[in-house]
């Protein structure tokens, strides 16, 4: 759970497309495993198989984007001397790391007092909860915080990935586990379609 | 099995994969693309289709009401094809499209036969509905966006808002299902209330949710925004229909129709006065949607048959409208390079057809008479004004912001030009055709709405009789 937490937080504070997707992977995984908690391992899988797809979908738009650098950015940071860290540390980065833990804060302390009665024990409930609950939030921040098509879709899909852990629990019929993942691949193909669509500078395109 | 709600769900994928085969071929793509909601409109009209069929393991029965419905989407989606044909030779999303045509057919169709068989879980068929529509969504963002580079704020705005729906739709079943087992508990029906009520207006776009209608507007192909408008956003209008009439616990409280009335006056009010307020044919068209759909919440909320009915007006003629104010959009953005009233300065002497387009489409969703809007703006007044003056001045409010606007762009596209830019653009007879046949199906829709109305009246009695 902690580590579930831990990515989710990762996909709202870093920048970097290389680490926010495969922050996205590992958080795909780790919601595959919580649900092992509470659903058949075969559900449980499924979810995991639809992270797994829609990561490299949204990793093969990136490449063909060059990452988000737009080569206007290159030419600006050229002239500007690079730290190390510059990579990870970007600016907002201060401000995105406060807005995390208040988030997860925040849903640490709605998820304790009142954990949904989802699961048979309590302990599975509270942990489900908690899950639910920070990446709702988490995705809700990181759709509102950015503007970026990339970022703000893997809000969107964050969201939906909390949603889904609910509601997995509670209505585990492979019909509807299977359609909210093609409702998944679909977004994701979208956010795909929009990020090229956004990095696109029109001067590349023919009229 | 042809006489259920499959062919519906099933042949417009198959018409997608033919379309997207021939797609070298913009004219015989388009003109399938068209035939094939038309065709399959005229085999829903003219059968029941109200055999149970299985799809995903599920039975799903079409009623009568969401059949009519489903035949007027197909209807639209066909008459908007036609002018994508027309009017951006460039649009490639056929099967896209086609294919979110399938799914929404698939969100009104999917129905359960008996609620009780399905060991006392009866809002099974929601949760379908819900994810069938938010599919639609989803695949519409393809066709908005539209393949305009650095351009994708509107679509990413209506992505985020539309999607979030789902999570709404779905606790609201879930909350729905705890209180089918637990009927003394009252705050989960007030939960499952606010939830459905939370999902419809995002899905619907209704204020404070409105901030994509504008943007995908003046951002994206007039005609894909058309198509979320006019027929995505009309899907969602009859599921509301559908969940007020079978989910008794939102259809019955006045919680619901009390926070409709508020949500639709407010959405009328803005959407007016953000109309009167532009200087942009695309953001305009946006905004006087916003409108209409406060306007349909509004009488929606009245909670009476006759709210119903004229609900329904509002947002069927909304089609006649948006059609033509997108075609002329259309048509001036395949020459000029924005929508600003100053750009489309002295439209009228250049391109005629497209002028007369644009004003006759923000008047007929401002609701002037003699065009097709009017027809539900004073069925809506009608509703309102012997029982409530105060929301009776705002609906007018808000069909004179947009009346306004349009007036404004009216202005700027008549003011004189010199003679020598006064050549005009050369529009082709087909687009001009269908032009004229848009012009005068709204005129004639404006002055007697008779001719429609009682197909809507049927509609409603289907839906609430059922």
């Amino acid at each position: 759970m902690i580590g579930l937490l831990i990515a989710a937080g990762l996909v709202v504070i870093l920048v970097n497309w290389r680490l926010l997707i495969l922050a996205l992977g590992v958080q795909y995984l780790l919601l595959g495993l919580m649900l092992t908690r509470a659903v058949p391992l075969e559900l449980a899988a499924v979810k995991a198989l639809v992270g797994i797809i829609i990561c490299p979908v949204l990793y093969i738009t990136a490449r063909r984007v060059k990452w988000g650098h737009l080569d206007e950015d290159e030419e600006t940071e050229e002239e500007k001397p690079r730290s190390r860290l510059s990579w990870l540390i970007s600016p907002g980065l201060p401000m995105r790391l406060i807005v995390t833990l208040l988030g997860v804060v925040l849903s640490l302390s709605l998820a304790l007092r009142n954990p949904l009665p989802i699961a048979g024990d309590q302990i599975t409930s509270r942990d489900l909860t908690i899950g639910i609950f920070s990446l709702l939030l988490l995705g809700l921040l990181n759709a509102a915080l950015n503007e970026n098509p990339l970022k703000t879709g893997l809000g969107v899909l964050t969201m939906l990935a909390g949603f889904e852990l609910f509601y997995t629990v509670i209505e585990p019929t492979l019909t509807i586990v299977g359609l909210l993942g093609l409702t998944n691949l679909i977004i994701a193909l979208a956010i795909s379609y929009l990020t090229t669509a956004w990095a696109t500078h029109p001067h590349e395109v023919q009229l | 099995m042809m006489q259920s709600v499959m062919p519906l769900i099933l042949l417009p994928i198959a018409a997608a994969i033919i379309t997207f085969l021939v797609r070298k071929s913009s004219t015989l793509a388009a003109l399938i693309a068209a035939g094939a909601p038309a065709a399959l409109a005229v085999f829903a009209l003219s059968n029941n289709l109200s055999n149970p069929f299985v799809l995903l393991g599920r039975v799903m029965i079409l009623t009568t009401g969401d059949r009519l419905a489903i035949v007027f989407i197909f209807l639209s989606a066909s008459a908007t094809f036609l002018g994508i044909w027309r009017t951006s030779p460039r649009w490639t999303y056929y099967p896209v499209a086609l294919v979110a045509l399938s799914a929404v057919a698939a969100a009104l169709g999917a129905r359960q036969i008996n609620a009780t068989v399905i060991g006392g879980r009866p809002f099974d068929a929601f949760q379908y509905s819900a994810l069938f529509m938010t599919i639609a969504v989803a695949l519409t963002i393809f066709p908005l966006q539209g393949g305009r580079p650095g351009v994708a704020g509107g679509t990413l705005r209506y992505m985020t808002l539309t999607v979030l729906a789902l999570p709404a739709f779905l606790a609201a079943a879930w909350t729905l299902d705890l209180y089918s087992q637990s009927p003394d508990a009252t705050a989960l029906a007030q939960a499952s209330i606010v939830l459905m009520l939370l999902g419809s207006v995002l899905l619907l776009g209704g204020v404070p949710f409105h901030s994509w209608l504008s943007a995908i507007s003046s951002e994206s192909p007039p005609l894909s925004s058309a198509f979320v408008l006019g027929i995505i956003n009309v899907g969602a209008w009859f599921l509301l229909l559908d969940f007020a009439h079978e989910i008794k616990v939102f259809g019955t409280d006045p919680l619901t129709f009390t926070a409709l009335r508020v949500v639709g006056i407010t959405t009328a009010l803005i959407g007016g006065l953000l109309a009167l307020a532009q200087s942009d044919f695309g953001r305009l068209m946006g905004y006087a949607v916003l409108a209409d759909i406060g306007v349909a919440l509004t009488v929606f909320s009245i909670h009476t048959d006759a709210g119903f009915t004229a609900a329904l007006i509002v947002v069927i003629v909304r089609t006649f409208g948006l059609g033509l104010m997108s075609m002329g959009l259309a048509l001036t953005r395949q020459k000029y390079a924005d929508d600003k009233f100053d750009t489309l300065t002295g439209l009228a002497w250049r391109m005629p057809w497209a002028a007369v387009a644009l004003i006759v489409g923000g008047f007929s969703l401002a609701g002037i008479p003699p065009f097709a809007g009017f027809a539900g703006r004073w069925a809506a007044l009608q509703q309102v004004a012997y029982t409530d003056l105060g929301t009776a001045l705002a609906l007018l409010l808000s069909t004179i912001g947009v009346a306004i606007g349009t007036l404004r762009g009216l202005q700027s596209i008549l003011k004189p030009i010199a003679s020598a830019d006064r050549q005009p653009f050369r529009t082709p007879r087909l687009t001009i055709l269908l032009l004229g046949g848009a012009l005068a199906l709204s005129v004639i829709v404006g002055l007697f709405p008779d001719l429609i109305s009682p197909a809507i009246r049927q509609m409603v009695t289907a839906y609430l009789g059922q």
